[in-house]
């Protein structure tokens, strides 16, 4: 394995992204904000992304696998309790969560 | 709830960069610790894991090109792992740049655009952009990546040289600073469309990515978009 072949698998592999992203960017050039199909594909990406994040939750990798569901469930539940009650401060609400997690777990 | 409309360039700035600084520059910082761990594992330099986070600019791919390449796969077939753990972004640009039409337009400021989008800064803009006045959104936005781009290559840096030894507590705890600052940025979309397919769309990618895994990001975001939208449509109409 040569250095040149990881370079060309780092440059690869940011040029198919690149292709994604100019794809995208080619295509929302001749979309209209305010038109039907623009609010379509933003719901698309609202509920994919939201969809990442319940699997993130619910069903993650890695680590976080190793911690039970109810525990992982339970600090989003205090994040979101505390989000609310601190007048909808995210900064309070993911303190509470990961400060719940960690207590739970430790 | 205070609802200033930031219209003033260097305001403007210094919320992106506060904005940058704050959790979604943690959660940059210690996911990019892992991937520059790994990477150096993978045998790359530390110019090329650097290049790796800025070129790539996605997590999920930069990982499936790793695992790929070190389970032996081959540079073509790491490549296209890369690329389809990343499609998202075709996604993610295409509802994301008209929103910065206010903005700079010429070729080369939208190809920047588009290179600099990460997941966490289409969240935050979401969230952010009814605070900032049109013209400074794309300001706003650029601000921001730059910054969260910081902390990646400082993670990526600290994890090839073997930062990444935290207790293994602490570890958890930040790795899921990310799932919850997203669920809690996202708690405060206004926009009603935007809410239900949030909704739906959480739902429907536990269900699906239970059921049918490989296919569970695309079906979640086709079908409970297409069911978002035509609630709120149906409910405008009345």
């Amino acid at each position: 394995m040569t250095d040149v072949t990881l370079w060309y698998l780092v440059i690869g592999s940011g040029l198919a992204t690149m292709a994604w992203r100019y794809s995208g960017a080619l295509f929302a050039a001749s979309i209209n904000v305010d038109t039907p199909f623009y609010r379509w594909i933003s719901c698309v990406s609202y509920a994919m992304v939201a969809g990442l994040v319940a699997r993130m939750i619910l069903m993650p990798n890695g680590e976080l696998a190793g911690v039970p569901l109810w525990i992982r469930l339970l600090a989003t539940a205090a994040a979101f309790l505390i989000y609310a009650l601190a007048g909808q401060r995210v900064f309070a609400g993911v303190l509470a969560g990961v400060t719940t997690l960690i207590i739970a777990i430790a | 709830m205070t609802t200033h409309l930031l219209v003033q360039y260097r305001h403007v700035c210094v919320r992106a960069v506060l904005d940058g600084a704050g959790f979604p520059g943690l959660i940059l910082l210690t996911t990019m610790m892992g991937f520059g761990a790994l990477a150096g594992l993978a045998g790359f330099s530390l110019p090329m894991s650097i290049a790796a986070t800025v070129l790539i600019w996605g997590l999920p791919g930069q990982l499936a090109m790793l695992e790929l390449w070190v389970g032996g796969a081959g540079l073509m077939a790491s490549v296209v792992a890369c690329s389809l753990a990343n499609a998202r972004f075709l996604l993610l640009t295409v509802s994301f740049l008209p929103l910065l039409r206010a903005g700079p337009q010429g070729k080369i400021a939208l190809i920047g655009f588009a290179q600099l989008l990460s997941l966490n800064s289409w969240t935050m803009c979401q969230r952010r952009f009814p605070d900032v006045a049109e013209s400074l959104r794309w300001l706003y936005f650029v601000c921001f990546a730059l910054t969260i781009i910081l902390f990646a290559i400082v993670g990526t840096v600290a994890g090839f040289y073997g930062a990444s030894q935290l207790p293994g507590v602490v570890t958890i705890g930040l790795l899921f600073l990310n799932p919850l600052f997203f669920a809690l940025v996202f708690a405060g979309v206004r926009q009603r469309y935007a809410v239900f397919a949030l909704i739906i769309g959480a739902v429907l990618g536990a269900i699906t990515y239970f059921l049918i895994p490989d296919w569970s990001l695309i079906l979640t975001g086709l079908v409970g978009g297409s069911i978002a939208f035509w609630i709120t449509e149906k409910r405008t109409d009345d």
